[in-house]
């Protein structure tokens, strides 16, 4: 073929390279996905079962509510609990229902219907570490596991990120109904305030486009951290710790030699951090991605590492830099005469070490 | 491009960061061949990062390592393919080469002002089935699978877009000579 386009020009570097590691991140997400959702899928016996339950809570309900015009007690109860549930109040993660039950998430509730399925744009929460965005889906018939593929595509003003990353996860409800909560992690090209373009793909072509204006929470506080250390190697440069009602976070710089990463045996890309407060209680944390970058020699990393709220009584935190290294893996491959051949696993050669612990105190 | 047969496999078995590194050693070939098919930047970008989740999500059933690269660009290829589907759109070719390849199997000369007018009143299989084998080199099969039509199917593409086109540049002249 003879190539003779006019825009050949210039070659996008980190556009392709963006488009590239936005790929891998989608299927990576796919992936995990469907792991995440063949544990959490509940088992349903039966339609009697599901016809039963729904009778018997209808029934409760009106049960309820004809009550409540005799207690005024109970009628003040009742108004607290929320008929239709919201979809980060329902979660599990205690720094999305603090945020949602402080207000500091936007509630947008628009629904738009395409093909008997429903997508209502429940909730959104930008805070320091990721733009946290609540979806519930109804649908007149069943839907796949895989039916909204590895979550949506996401615009800032109309235009597409370089590069992001993230999560998506489905809570199956019924074979009819579920609920998803996706993150996009914060990048320094993110505005305090923008617009937020959504695109969800349907597997029969659908498409469901939400946008909405977000704003950064600012109720952020942040204390600068000045923890350097080089340890085996690796160099860890710990710059800030930031919190408020939705969680905490460290944000730290780590780098090493690139040739350990391509021999299998990069370290600094496995750091985490333990967290305790002035009585010894831990903060509970939810590690959070690492992004990296090659240059010449130096494979250098940033991260946020991501924490749940700290209490309003916390004075001070120790905080102490670890390796979470991998105990297994390994696999097995294919040779060039199509047989299968045992891969050695690396991992259990990396050596652990220790990093030093460092204080902050919380701003009274 | 041969790859490290090592990478190959690590990718093979998962590994995020090895397969990147494959993708990124063909980053020029695949930006390059997509901006062959899809004719613009945006649409390369979007087709690169669809293959790449593809691919990631089927690089276990890559039997042969050392045909990573065909295996990848018949991805890339594909996804170009589907995505033109979608919007009706023709795979964007230059009319002097694919004129020349026609005209090297043609008894007759053929002028370039009428092949694009003539190849556009071909159905869309027909058009696409003969810009992919003349103009992109590629062989049947390899067509067959990115149409996902039977290898039967496309020949007979071949053939009787051939035929529609001779025909439709035959009339196409004869106009042309009444005019002039």
């Amino acid at each position: 073929m003879k190539n003779s386009h006019n825009q050949l020009n210039e070659f996008p570097k980190e556009q392709v390279r963006s488009a590239i590691q936005q790929g891998i991140t989608q299927a990576e997400t796919k992936i995990s996905s469907k792991s995440k959702n063949g544990q959490r899928r509940p088992l349903i016996n039966g339609n009697h079962k599901v016809l039963y339950s729904v009778c018997s809570v209808a029934a409760a309900f009106i049960i309820l509510v004809w009550t409540s015009h005799y207690s005024p007690a109970l009628a003040s109860s009742l108004s607290k609990i929320p008929i239709i549930g919201s979809v980060f109040g329902d979660s599990d993660l205690i720094g999305l229902k603090q945020a949602h039950e402080k207000g500091l998430t936007s509630q947008i509730g628009e629904t738009k219907t395409i093909n008997g399925i429903s997508i209502t744009l429940d909730e959104v929460l930008y805070d320091q570490n990721n733009i946290t965005i609540g979806l519930k889906m109804e649908s007149e018939r069943e839907l796949d596991d895989e039916y909204f593929g590895a979550g949506m595509d996401f615009t800032i003003d109309g235009k597409r990120p370089y590069g992001s990353s993230g999560s998506y996860g489905e809570e199956v409800l019924s074979s009819n109904s579920r609920t998803a909560i996706e993150t996009i992690t914060v990048t320094d090209e993110m505005p305090n305030e923008f617009d937020l373009g959504l695109l969800l793909k349907g597997s029969n072509g659908e498409s469901w486009h939400f946008s909405t204006p977000v704003n950064q929470v600012k109720d952020i506080k942040k204390v600068p951290v000045q923890h350097t250390e080089i340890v085996d190697g690796i160099k860890l440069d710990v710059t800030e710790f930031s919190y408020g009602a939705s969680g905490a976070s460290v944000s730290f710089k780590s780098s090493e030699n690139a040739k350990l990463v391509d021999d299998g045996l990069g370290r600094a890309a496995k750091i985490e951090f333990k967290m305790v407060d002035q009585n010894g209680n831990e903060i509970k944390s939810h590690s959070g991605g690492v992004e990296g970058k090659r240059v010449k020699d130096k494979m250098s990393y940033t991260s946020n590492k991501q924490f749940d709220p700290i209490d309003s009584d916390v004075t001070e935190l120790t905080i102490t830099p670890y390796l979470s290294l991998p105990t297994g893996g390994g696999g097995v491959g294919i040779d060039k005469n199509g047989e299968e051949i045992e891969l050695e696993f690396k991992g259990d050669s990396l050596q652990p070490v220790e990093f030093e612990s460092f204080k902050v105190k919380i701003p009274q | 491009m041969k790859h490290d047969i090592y990478t190959v496999k690590k990718a093979i078995n998962g590994d995020a960061r090895a397969f990147e590194e494959l993708l990124i050693l063909e980053e020029k070939m695949l930006y390059y061949k997509a901006l062959s098919y899809v004719g613009n930047k945006e649409d390369a970008l979007d087709v690169i990062q669809e293959t790449s989740c593809k691919s990631f999500l089927s690089i276990s059933q890559l039997r042969t390592p050392e045909y990573f690269s065909t295996w990848l660009f018949r991805i890339l290829i594909r996804e170009c393919y589907k995505l033109l589907k979608k919007r009706d759109q023709i795979i964007p070719y230059e009319e002097n080469e694919l004129l020349r390849r026609l005209d090297s199997k043609q008894e007759e000369d053929i002028e370039s002002f009428h092949l694009g007018e003539a190849l556009s009143k071909l159905n869309s299989s027909y058009q696409t089935s003969i810009i992919l084998f003349y103009y992109h080199d590629l062989p049947i099969n390899e067509i067959s699978e990115i149409m996902e039509k039977p290898v039967g199917t496309i020949k007979t593409y071949l053939r009787r877009g051939k035929k529609k086109l001779e025909n439709e540049l035959e009339r196409s002249y004869k106009l042309n000579e009444k005019f002039t």
